[in-house]
C-alpha cells in the first residue's frame, strides 16, 4: 500500500498482516500434525526396533542357556553317583575324565572333598581334569594344598555354605584351568555319624567363557551398537572395550560417568529384570542410546543390547528431514500466494487512495480528469465489493465537483457585490478625507492669517518705533533690519522631541542637502542605539505643514539660526553590524 | 604403660613442630643420608623394598617417592618389588631378600613372637584400622551384640581383631574363613563379612549394593584400632645403619605427602605398576583406594570419616609414628587370643627415627 512519504507509517501493511495471519493459521494446523506424526512415527519405529531387539536378546539368551543347561545335568548326575556309593580313587578319576571327554561344552571337572572325607589322612583331595590344546590328551592335576586352599574358593565354598548347586562368578583360575571360566558346582552329601546327611564335597563342571563371550560379542546390533554380558555382580563378561572385561562392573562405569541412572539400570539388570530404557554412558562421547536388557536365567547374568539412538531413528529422521523441507517449500509458496492475493486486494484501494489524495490536496480537477481511467479499471475488478466501492467513490467525486462549481459561481456573485460595497466605502472615505483636508486648510489659513496679523502688528510696532526714533532720537545707531536674516525652509532644524509615550518612529530625523558629505565622525560613531529608530530624511516643507507637530518650528524665529545637530548620512538599517561602523 | 602414655602425650603436644621438622628433614636427610648412604664412593646405596601386596594405591607413596627421585635424593637406589600372597614380607626380611617391607602391626608382632624374626617397626604408615565388618541391614545386625550364632566370614590372618570385638560383647558367632571375594556374602552365604575400607568395601558398593543397605562396623569405634601398614626391617639393619633407615622412612613419608598432593600423578604410577604386573587396572577403584589411604594415614580429629576413636575420644596421631596406646591394645589382644605369648616393649619394637622427645 502506498504511504505518504511525508508521514511514513511504520505499521504493517495489509499484505503483511494477511500473510502473517495465513501463515500462522497454516502453522497452527501443520505443526501439531507434524509433531504428532514425528512422535507417533518415532514410537512406532522404536516399538518395532525394540520388538526386534527383544527377540534378538531372547534368542541370544536362549543360545547361552542352551549351552549351559546341559552342563548342569552332568555334575548333578555325578554327585548322585558319589552320594549313592563309595567310589574308589580310580573310579572317581574315570568319572571325571569321562565328564570332560564326552561333553565338549565342559572345559574341566573336579570332585573336591572336605578334609579326610574321601579317605583319612588327606586334608586336600581334589583331582582335576581339563582340556589341553586341540588334539592333545586331557590334562590332569591334583589340586589343593597350603598354596591352593580350595575350601575358600567361591566354586567350592559358596555351594558348600549354601548347600545348593551354584554357578560361580566368572573367574580366571590360575591354580588350575588358567582360563576365564565359570563353574557349576554341586555339593554332595553322605550320611554322617548321626545319620543326617552332611556335605562332604563339591563336584564341578567348568565352562570356558571364551566361545560364549565371543558369541555375544559377535551379536550384531544395528551398525554401531553392541551386545554385552554382565555377571551376577555386574562385571562385564563381554564388552567392546577389552580392558573392562572381567575387570570392571557396570557400577564402576556408572561411577566413572557419574551417572546414578546407569547405576540404577545396573541394579535392575543384576536383579534379573528386563526392560528397555534410554540411557547415556554406554557409548563413547556420552551419546544417547536405547538399552534393551534381559536376564540369563541359569547363571544370574544379564544380557544388554545397546542401540545407538541416532542410528535407531536414522531412516525416520531422514524421512522427517524430507518432510520438513517439503513443509518449508509449502510455506514459501503460501507466502508468495498471499503476496499476490494481497496485491490483488489492495490495488483498487490504492487507486481510490490516489484519487482521495488529489481531492485532499485541492486538485479536484485532476481527480475528475482521472475518473474515466479509474472507472475503466474499476469495471475490470472481479470483486463485487470493490466495484461498488469504486463506483460510489467516482460518483462522490463527481458530486463534489458539481457542488464546488456551484459554490464557485455563488462566490463570484458575492465578490462583485462586495466589490461595489468596497468602492462606495472607498468613495465615502475619500469624501471624508477631502473634508478633513479642507478643514485643515481652513485651519492653516486661519493660523497663517494670525501669523501675518502678528507680523503686521510687529511691523506696525517697528514703524511706530522708527517714527519715534527719527533723527535726534537716542539709541538708533543701526537699523534693525540690518540684523534680520530670513530663515530657510530647507535648513537643518533640531529634531522635534517626541512627546512622552510616543513611538520613536515619530521622530523627525535631520536631513539636509548640504549634508551630502558626512563628517568622518558620523561614519565611525553609532548614531542611534539599538532602541533608537533610524534617522529619516526630513520631509519637504510642503508636507511638513501637514504634520500637527511641525508648524510652530517650521518657521524659524529670526533671532538665531538653528545649528544643525544631525549630520547627514546614508540610511542604514537600525543597529547595523559593527563591521559596517568600522 | 605409663611411660608409653607419657611419650605419646609429648608426641601429640609436639605434633605440629614435628610436622614442620619432617618437611625440613626431607631436605636435610637427603644430604645427610646421601653422605652416609653413598659413603666415600659417592654411589647410591641399593636397597630392596617389598610391599605386602600386589601393586595398588595402597603403596602409592612409595611409587611416588621413587618416581619423584626422593629416594635418589636421599642417596638410595630403591628397588620396589611386587608383593603378593606368594611373597610374604616377613619371610623376605628373614631370608634377606628384602631390606625393608610393609606389614600389619599384628602380623609383625606375631612373626616376632617367641624367637621369631627380629623385626622392628621404623615407621607406622597406616594409623587407623581400615578393617570393617559389613552386614546387610536386612539381616538385623545393628550392633556387635546381635552377632550371637550368626555366620560371619573373616580373613584368617585378621581374625584376632574380629574375635576381640565379639569377646568384648560376649557373643559367639560362627566364624567362616573368608576367601578372596565377597561373593559368599553377596549370595547370602554369611550374615556379615570382613572388608577393607579402601578395597573390598568399594568393590561391594560397585557390585550394586547401596551403602544405605549396609551396616558398617569400624573397629576403632570399639577401642580396637589395630594400626596396619608399617615399615619394618630387621633389628640388625637398624643397628647397623640407622641413617639409612631414617633416609628411607623420611623419603617414603614425603612420597606419601606428594601422592596425596598430586593424586592423578600417583594414580598414573599405580596404573602403570598394575599394568606391568598384568593386573586388572581399574582407575576408579584405585582412586577410591588412594582417597581412603589419605584418610587412614592422616586421620584428623576434625574429620568424621577419617578420625580415630579411642576410649570414646577422637585422636589425631602423628604421621609416621606408632601410637603407644595402639601398640598396647594390639599386644593385649594378641596375647589374649593366644597368638603371641610374649611381646617386646614399645621402645624396643618401635624405633622413632623422626622425632626424639
Amino acid at each position: 500500500m502506498k504511504t505518504s512519504s511525508s508521514h511514513p507509517d511504520r505499521r504493517a501493511s495489509l499484505a503483511t498482516l494477511l500473510g502473517l495471519f495465513l501463515i500462522l493459521g497454516a502453522a497452527v494446523i501443520i505443526i501439531p500434525v507434524f509433531s504428532y506424526n514425528f512422535t507417533a512415527s518415532r514410537r512406532t519405529v522404536r516399538d518395532g526396533v525394540e520388538r526386534n531387539t527383544q527377540q534378538l536378546a531372547a534368542a541370544t539368551v536362549n543360545r547361552i542357556v542352551a549351552a549351559l543347561a546341559p552342563v548342569e545335568r552332568i555334575p548333578r548326575l555325578a554327585a548322585r553317583t558319589l552320594e549313592e556309593r563309595n567310589v574308589s580313587e580310580a573310579e572317581l578319576l574315570d568319572l571325571l575324565r569321562n565328564t570332560v571327554e564326552l561333553n565338549p561344552e565342559v572345559y574341566g571337572s573336579t570332585a573336591a572333598f572336605e578334609p579326610d572325607a574321601f579317605k583319612p589322612g588327606t586334608p586336600y583331595f581334589c583331582p582335576y581334569y581339563c582340556r589341553a590344546a586341540p588334539g592333545k590328551p586331557l590334562k590332569f592335576q591334583w589340586c589343593g594344598g597350603p598354596d591352593y586352599q580350595y575350601f575358600f574358593y567361591d566354586w567350592y565354598q559358596i555351594p558348600r555354605e549354601l548347600d545348593a548347586p551354584t554357578w560361580s562368578e566368572p573367574f580366571c583360575d590360575k591354580g588350575a584351568g588358567n582360563v576365564v571360566m565359570t563353574t557349576y558346582s554341586v555339593p554332595f552329601h553322605r550320611p554322617g555319624k548321626t545319620g543326617a546327611a552332611a556335605g562332604i564335597g563339591v563336584i564341578t563342571a567348568d565352562i570356558e567363557l571364551a566361545w560364549l563371550c565371543d558369541m555375544v560379542a559377535k551379536t550384531r546390533v544395528l551398525d554401531t551398537g553392541y551386545a554385552f554380558l554382565l555377571s551376577r555382580n555386574g562385571v562385564f563378561l563381554t564388552h567392546p572395550d577389552q580392558r573392562r572385561i572381567m575387570n570392571e562392573s557396570i557400577f564402576d562405569l556408572a561411577e566413572e560417568q557419574n551417572s546414578p541412572e546407569l547405576r540404577r539400570i545396573g541394579r535392575d539388570m543384576i536383579r534379573g529384570r528386563q526392560g528397555t530404557v534410554d540411557v547415556r554412558g554406554l557409548l563413547g562421547g556420552n551419546r544417547p542410546c536405547r538399552l534393551a536388557y534381559a536376564p540369563v536365567p541359569l547363571t544370574g547374568w544379564s544380557l544388554g543390547l545397546v542401540l545407538p539412538e541416532p542410528e535407531l531413528y536414522a531412516q525416520l529422521d531422514a524421512l522427517n528431514r524430507r518432510l520438513l523441507l517439503i513443509a518449508a517449500a509449502g510455506f514459501v509458496a503460501l507466502f508468495l500466494l498471499v503476496l499476490l492475493l494481497s496485491r490483488f486486494l489492495t490495488r483498487p484501494l490504492q487507486r481510490i487512495s490516489t484519487l482521495a489524495e488529489h481531492i485532499a490536496s485541492g486538485n479536484l480537477e485532476r481527480a475528475v480528469a482521472d475518473l474515466p481511467v479509474f472507472e475503466a479499471q474499476a469495471a475490470k475488478l472481479q470483486a463485487r465489493e470493490y466495484r461498488t466501492l469504486s463506483g460510489a467513490f467516482a460518483a462522490m467525486v463527481r458530486s463534489l465537483h458539481s457542488l464546488i462549481a456551484q459554490v464557485r459561481h455563488s462566490g463570484i456573485q458575492v465578490q462583485s457585490v462586495s466589490t461595489e460595497i468596497s468602492a462606495s466605502a472607498r468613495q465615502l472615505e475619500a469624501t471624508v478625507a477631502e473634508q478633513a483636508a479642507a478643514t485643515q486648510q481652513v485651519s492653516a489659513t486661519s493660523r497663517q492669517i494670525s501669523t501675518r496679523s502678528r507680523d503686521l502688528a510687529a511691523a506696525m510696532g517697528d514703524v511706530t518705533a522708527l517714527a519715534s526714533a527719527m533723527p535726534g532720537a537716542p539709541g538708533n545707531a543701526r537699523a534693525p533690519w540690518a540684523r534680520w536674516k530670513p530663515t530657510s525652509a530647507s535648513s537643518w532644524q533640531a529634531p522635534a522631541r517626541s512627546p512622552p509615550g510616543s513611538t520613536p518612529s515619530t521622530r523627525t530625523p535631520p536631513t539636509s542637502a548640504a549634508s551630502s558629505a558626512p563628517s568622518p565622525r558620523s561614519q565611525t560613531r553609532p548614531i542611534c542605539s539599538p532602541s533608537t529608530p533610524p534617522l529619516r530624511r526630513k520631509k519637504p516643507a510642503a508636507t511638513a505643514w501637514a504634520s500637527p507637530w511641525s508648524p510652530a518650528k517650521s518657521v524659524a524665529w529670526p533671532t538665531r539660526p538653528p545649528r544643525p545637530r544631525w549630520t547627514s548620512r546614508p540610511w542604514s538599517p537600525p543597529c547595523a553590524a559593527p563591521s559596517a561602523m568600522a | 604403660m605409663g611411660q608409653i602414655r607419657q611419650i605419646s602425650q609429648i608426641a601429640a603436644r609436639w605434633r605440629w613442630a614435628l610436622a614442620a621438622a619432617l618437611l625440613l628433614a626431607v631436605a636435610g636427610t637427603a644430604g645427610a643420608a646421601d653422605a652416609q648412604a653413598t659413603g666415600a664412593t659417592g654411589a647410591a646405596r641399593r636397597i630392596v623394598f617389598l610391599p605386602q601386596w600386589v601393586p595398588q594405591a595402597q603403596f602409592a607413596g612409595y611409587y611416588m617417592a621413587q618416581a619423584k627421585g626422593l629416594y635418589a635424593a636421599s642417596g638410595l637406589d630403591v628397588e620396589i618389588r611386587r608383593g603378593g600372597q606368594d611373597q610374604p614380607p616377613s619371610a623376605a626380611l628373614e631370608q634377606g631378600t628384602a631390606d625393608f617391607a610393609t606389614m600389619f602391626l599384628a602380623t609383625a608382632l606375631e612373626r616376632r613372637n617367641k624367637g621369631g624374626i627380629p623385626l622392628v617397626n621404623i615407621a607406622q604408615i597406616v594409623q587407623r584400622s581400615s578393617l570393617l565388618l559389613v552386614a546387610r541391614k536386612s539381616s538385623g545386625l545393628a550392633s556387635p551384640a546381635d552377632f550371637n550364632g550368626r555366620k560371619v566370614s573373616v580373613w584368617p590372618e585378621f581374625e584376632v581383631q574380629t574375635k576381640a570385638l565379639f569377646r568384648k560383647f560376649n557373643v559367639t558367632p560362627r566364624l567362616i574363613p573368608q576367601g578372596a571375594t565377597l561373593n559368599l556374602f553377596l549370595r547370602g552365604g554369611v550374615d556379615a563379612a570382613s572388608a577393607m575400607w579402601y578395597n573390598e568395601y568399594h568393590t561391594l558398593i560397585n557390585t550394586g549394593v547401596e551403602e544405605k543397605e549396609l551396616t558398617v562396623f569400624r573397629y576403632d569405634a570399639f577401642d580396637l584400632n589395630f594400626p596396619e601398614d608399617g615399615i619394618y626391617c630387621r633389628d640388625e639393619t637398624l643397628r647397623r645403619d640407622p641413617a639409612l633407615c631414617r633416609a628411607f622412612v623420611v623419603a617414603s613419608l614425603e612420597g606419601w605427602r606428594q601422592a596425596f598432593a598430586q593424586p592423578e600423578a600417583a594414580l598414573d604410577l599405580v596404573m602403570k605398576e598394575r599394568t606391568a604386573a598384568n593386573l586388572p587396572a581399574t582407575r576408579i577403584h584405585q582412586r577410591w583406594m588412594l582417597d581412603r589411604m589419605h584418610d587412614i594415614i592422616l586421620p584428623s580429629a576434625t574429620g568424621t570419616g577419617s578420625s580415630i576413636r579411642m576410649a570414646g575420644e577422637l585422636k589425631t596421631p602423628v604421621m609416621g609414628m606408632l601410637s603407644a596406646d595402639d601398640y598396647a591394645v594390639v599386644v593385649c589382644e594378641l596375647k589374649t587370643c593366644g597368638i603371641i605369648t610374649d611381646a617386646p616393649e614399645y621402645g624396643k619394637f618401635y624405633e622413632n627415627l623422626l622425632f626424639t622427645p
